[in-house]
């Protein structure tokens, strides 16, 4: 139960002397001035497809629309898969549902084949429009002494297994440089797709354009987008739509296990008294610090690129061991993360509700 | 008819639509509390910081404007949670020590209110007092700022919203993003201390 407010303390709060103070002019000139630019750049349209997206997404309705997508896709898929069906059997041919439905294994056919040898002679059928299950399976007949129509009249549960070639042949792998011109691997999911950047993209058109221009990758990172690459921008970022796991393959899932930030957690694992130096927090490399740089690493992963600027002037999160300094990260202004280690120094985007949550955890170390 | 007054949700919203007159009418709505909270909240050390922090919390606001849903919290809980946030950093930033628990430095055990002091206070004010007794809470009122220097941030935050900004406990827990039971402690030895703190200033010896 809420205890009830103490009179006496409300009654001084309600009379202190800055009840009355007003936020300078300045400052509510700069607030409203941004918040007209943002509106400005504010298409309606896609304000009602993320207010779409957003509202459907609150975990309360998350199950719900969880739920109707995985209807759809079944649905997707079954038609799909009656489709298929369709394809292979012309329409007349189709046999009835429950001819369908067993399979035959080869020791049924061996052992129509034994029903049929034990039975007499029955005179040959005769032949039909259709290859229809109908027919008495002429399995034990030699295969060498069967016509060409013969073999046409064999049902088609019985034809199916001898027919070993899979239905459709294995997709040729694509070589590596279908997937990404001009680059050696696959692209990691984030970069490709990564949208324009829109109102903050003044801030890191410079940046992205230093970049972007670099051809080399640095080995088991994320190379730049070849599109119109916006990291740093929040709002693209969120639009990234990754590649199908299926494209990318087992390099992609090679390349995590090269994440700069694996690569310092393993470090960190190895080293003897790991600790914390921050603006806020001096102390030992507890859970909750470890907590924080996996939310970190899961949040940035994929998308690091190298960095060539110099670190900022701001002190960063320092990580230290016995022998010195490891690795310092600083969350950035524009929305990105930056860490340099061991094994080099390098730049990740970051959403903005990543950010306040990275933030407001630490506020709490 | 009385006109239906259009909600924070509602005016957030429409700003994400590129209202910005919503915008405006959301700043005005709570830009006084807010400001309020925010100057009290970073304190008499650090009140150059204070339009910092009150202006970045509204920049927030307008960058998450279309990532802004209304996922249980209010509008207005949502934003003090921002600018909670952002003192808090800022206390951080200047090498302030900030208690998580906000009640474990307590000192010397179990706080005892002081009966005597207490019971000598005023009857609490009417709504507009005159004469000697607005003088009388005027000067409380500057006691009362003083005191709140004295409490470590987290109990002092959980004060401000709950008796201030008039958030139900609940609200307190959800902007300060802890639990119900943690906020109510945090409220309960906020209010132990500033009585204490007024007590002492407000009987009849002191007045």
């Amino acid at each position: 139960m809420s205890p009830p407010p103490d009179p006496w303390l409300q009654g001084a709060l309600r009379h202190a002397p800055d009840r009355d103070t007003d936020v300078p002019a300045a400052v509510r000139d700069t607030i409203l001035r941004e918040a007209r630019r943002h509106a400005a750049a504010t298409p309606a349209a896609r304000g009602r497809w993320r207010r779409w997206f957003s509202a459907w997404s609150q975990p309360q309705r998350l199950g719900y629309s969880g739920a109707l997508a995985a209807v759809w896709v079944a649905g997707v898929w079954g038609l799909n898969g009656l489709d298929e069906e369709a394809r292979k059997t012309p329409l007349q041919d189709r046999p009835a549902a429950a001819e369908i439905a067993p399979r035959p294994t080869v020791v049924d056919r061996m052992a129509d084949a034994a029903d049929t040898a034990a039975q007499p002679a029955a005179p040959p059928p005769a032949p039909r429009p259709s290859p229809s299950v109908a027919a008495p399976p002429p399995a034990a007949e030699p295969r060498a002494s069967r016509s060409p129509d013969a073999r046409a009249a064999l049902p088609s549960r019985v034809a199916a297994p001898e027919m070993a070639a899979p239905a459709a042949p294995p997709p040729a792998a694509p070589p590596a440089q279908a997937l990404r011109p001009g680059h050696a691997e696959p692209s990691t999911p984030a970069a490709p797709a990564l949208a324009p950047a829109r109102e903050e993209a003044s801030m890191n058109d410079a940046h992205v354009a230093s970049t972007t221009a670099r051809p080399e990758v640095a080995p088991g990172m994320a190379p730049p987008a070849s599109g119109p690459p916006a990291w740093g921008n929040a709002s693209a970022v969120r639009q990234a739509a990754p590649l199908p796991s299926s494209v990318l393959g087992a390099t992609t899932l090679s390349k995590v296990s090269l994440d700069p930030m694996s690569m310092l957690l393993r470090r960190l694992d190895g080293s003897a008294h790991p600790r914390w130096a921050t603006p806020g927090y001096d102390g030992p490399d507890g859970a909750v610090q470890r907590a924080w740089l996996e939310r970190l690493r899961g949040a940035a992963a994929g998308r690091w690129v190298p960095a060539r600027e110099a670190p900022p002037q701001a002190p960063g999160l320092k990580i230290l061991d016995d022998r010195g300094t490891i690795a310092t990260v600083w969350i950035l202004p524009a929305g990105q993360v930056r860490l340099d280690a061991d094994s080099g120094s390098w730049l990740a985007p970051l959403r903005e509700a990543t950010i306040d949550e990275l933030e407001s955890a630490r506020a709490r170390w | 008819m009385p006109a239906i007054e259009t909600t924070d949700d509602e005016l957030m919203a429409a700003y994400a639509r590129g209202d910005v007159a919503a915008f405006e009418r959301l700043y005005e709505r709570h830009q006084s509390a807010l400001y309020r909270f925010v100057r009290r909240m970073v304190g008499v050390a650090l009140a150059a910081q204070a339009d910092e922090v009150f202006q970045d919390t509204w920049l927030r606001v307008v960058h998450s404007r279309d990532r802004w849903a209304p996922q249980g919290a209010t509008f207005r809980t949502w934003l003090f949670t921002l600018a909670h946030h952002r003192a808090i950093d800022l206390h951080r930033r200047s090498g302030r020590e900030v208690s998580i628990d906000g009640h474990d430095d307590d000192g010397d055990g179990p706080w005892q209110p002081d009966g005597a002091a207490w019971q000598h206070w005023p009857a609490p004010p009417s709504s507009e007092p005159d004469g000697a007794e607005l003088a009388f809470w005027r000067r409380a009122g500057e006691r009362l700022l003083d005191c709140l220097e004295q409490l470590p941030l987290p109990q002092r935050s959980a004060f401000l919203l709950h008796h201030d900004d008039g958030l139900p406990l609940n609200d307190v827990a959800r902007a300060l993003e802890v639990g119900f039971e943690t906020a109510k402690t945090r409220l309960r030895y906020a209010m132990s201390k500033l009585r204490t703190c007024m007590g002492a200033y407000l009987a009849p010896e002191a007045r």
